[in-house]
């Protein structure tokens, strides 16, 4: 193990879980440092809508004498972590950053939660995102948005924006986020993190405010590979309250990492990148220097083509829209002022998509996924950029009304495949960017293999946040 | 769970007549100030819909068949 920090809020997961197996460190010491690193900072990352302090506290206290007694539950025992405002929490309002409460299920925990707390992990509070997960970082929203430790005059990515904030900024070990289009990835991608969205159906969705049903997915939020595995392994398992759940045998997801990468064919879309001449020169470079570094370690780079790219945001649009208005329609039409504006007027365009469309987008949804089957079946995993530039400034955001480019990332949740977004390098400007790795369905392994073996082999992890000396 | 889609391609004139009709339609009690951007965003959705059809079309015509009716679990 590297040299520790002597802050425990700096610590990584493993990191502390290695202290805590060992006692020395305490859940609660660990759990306070985080906490008033949170409270510190959150009045300008506004990273967290609700802190459970006194909830975590008492976890902290539980887990330290289960521990001390020999009752240590495994590597997430007494480590705190960070859920985005739309997992359902008993005890604890669910948001969805939004004025309008969701429809939630009184003293239930999401299945995610449940899962971590039956690995004696804590849950220090719930974060920022956009509206729903759909909405945009628009002055008329209920909260203020999170804001990106990196540069606090950016986003740090949408929509999982406050769970990457927390992690980033050392206001959280680990977090949870969603993703139906990016919403993993990219804040991962700007914010310098480890971002995983994982094969539809091995972790469940149950008890979290859905956006889109067949799109959507949970995964962890991590400064590290490593941390994300081991996340993922508590996370992954069969639900039958979740129609996508698929039954898999449980497995250590990390098992690949520090396993040699060479022979690994890794396929790289070049004909596609070199067509995109909005790509930001420095996210081209860093993407470049990504592969080339994976090839010196053994990788093969192929050159492969992706199929159905172009039609990606439509089929998305038609999917993503009909299915979070179909969820909203009901309040859209009784209370609309209570949406803000950009929402609730992207929700109306839902509305009218017809079926046709939104059938025609099934197929061409399968189609997608064929066709990175057929990819996937020449290669072991395709890599790409995870966002076309850097995490804009609020002002931009507002002015594109997005909270960070798709186009790399909604990909993959057509097909349904696992992704993950490592940290790539830093641009001139100091902003992080993210190499994307996508493997073949249930292969996350192979990814968590890739990125650990990209992560060794880097120095990105080293960096932090430039934040305010005191902080 | 989703980021934004990509921010629309600047449009050049007026906003196009059939959409806003039918986004006033389909809303007769939506402000006015609603109205225009969900006529532009179904716009924008029917140029970049206009082509996935024509391509899933070319699909259908390559490979005649049943096989993926859509509905079927990842």
């Amino acid at each position: 193990m590297s040299q520790l920090p002597t802050e425990p809020s700096a610590l990584s997961l493993t990191q502390a879980a290695a202290l805590i197996r060992t006692r020395a460190l305490s859940p609660v010491e660990l759990v306070d440092a985080v906490l008033g690193r949170a409270k510190r900072l959150n009045e300008a990352t506004h990273s967290y809508l609700t802190l459970c302090e006194e909830a975590a506290r008492a976890a902290a206290r539980r887990a330290e004498v289960e521990i001390q007694a020999g009752r240590y539950r495994g590597p997430l025992h007494g480590l705190p972590y960070a859920a985005k405002d739309i997992f359902w929490t008993a005890g604890v309002p669910t948001t969805a950053h939004s004025r309008l409460a969701p429809r939630v299920a009184p003293g239930e925990n999401a299945a995610a939660i449940d899962r971590l707390e039956a690995a004696g992990a804590i849950l220090l509070g719930k974060t920022a995102l956009y509206e729903y997960a759909l909405g945009t970082p628009d002055l008329d929203t209920a909260y203020p948005p999170a804001l990106n430790p990196w540069d606090l005059a950016r986003t740090p990515g949408g929509s999982s924006s406050g769970s990457a904030s927390a992690v980033s900024s050392g206001a959280a070990l680990a977090a949870l986020g969603s993703d139906t289009g990016g919403s993993i990835r990219i804040p991962a991608s700007f914010s310098g993190l480890v971002g995983m969205k994982p094969t539809t159906g091995l972790v469940s969705r149950y008890g979290v405010v859905p956006l889109s049903g067949s799109l959507d997915t949970v995964g962890p939020l991590t400064r590290t590979v490593a941390d994300n595995a081991l996340l993922l392994d508590a996370l992954a398992g069969q639900d039958p309250r979740d129609p996508a759940s698929q039954p898999r045998a449980s497995i250590e997801h990390g098992h690949s990492i520090g396993q040699s990468v060479e022979g690994l064919r890794l396929g790289v879309p070049e004909a596609e990148l070199a067509a995109q001449p909005d790509l930001d020169p420095a996210v081209r470079a860093l993407f470049h220097a990504a592969c080339a570094t994976l090839g010196r370690l053994g990788a093969r780079l192929v050159p492969v083509r992706l199929p159905w790219s172009a039609e990606a945001e439509a089929v998305t649009t038609a999917i993503m829209l009909s299915e979070a208005y179909a969820y909203h329609a009901p309040t859209l039409q009784r209370s609309p002022q209570l949406y803000a504006a950009r929402f609730r007027q992207r929700l109306l365009v839902g509305g009218l998509i017809t079926a046709s469309d939104y059938l025609q987008a099934l197929q061409l949804r399968h189609l997608t996924r064929v066709g990175h089957l057929e990819v996937l079946g020449e290669v072991d995993a395709i890599l790409t950029p995870t966002t076309p530039w850097p995490a804009p400034t609020m002002p931009e955001t507002r002015e594109q009304k997005s909270t960070g480019n798709p186009r790399f990332t909604r990909l993959f949740n057509l097909s349904g495949l696992p992704a993950l977004s490592v940290p790539c390098g830093f641009t001139d400007a100091g902003l992080p960017t993210g190499l994307q790795i996508t493997t073949r369905p249930f292969a996350e392994d192979v990814a968590y293999q890739l990125g650990a073996a990209y992560e060794a082999a880097t120095a990105w992890l080293l960096r932090r946040p430039p934040l305010p000396a005191g902080s | 769970m989703a980021p934004s889609p990509s921010p629309p391609q600047r449009r050049t004139t007026e906003r196009p007549t059939r959409w806003l009709e039918r986004a006033r339609t389909a809303y007769p009690d939506a402000a006015e100030t609603d109205l225009g951007p969900v006529a532009d965003g179904l716009a924008d959705f029917e140029t970049q819909m206009q082509r996935a059809r024509a391509v899933l079309a070319r699909a259908i015509e390559r490979q005649p068949t049943d096989a993926w009716i859509p509905g079927a679990p990842l």
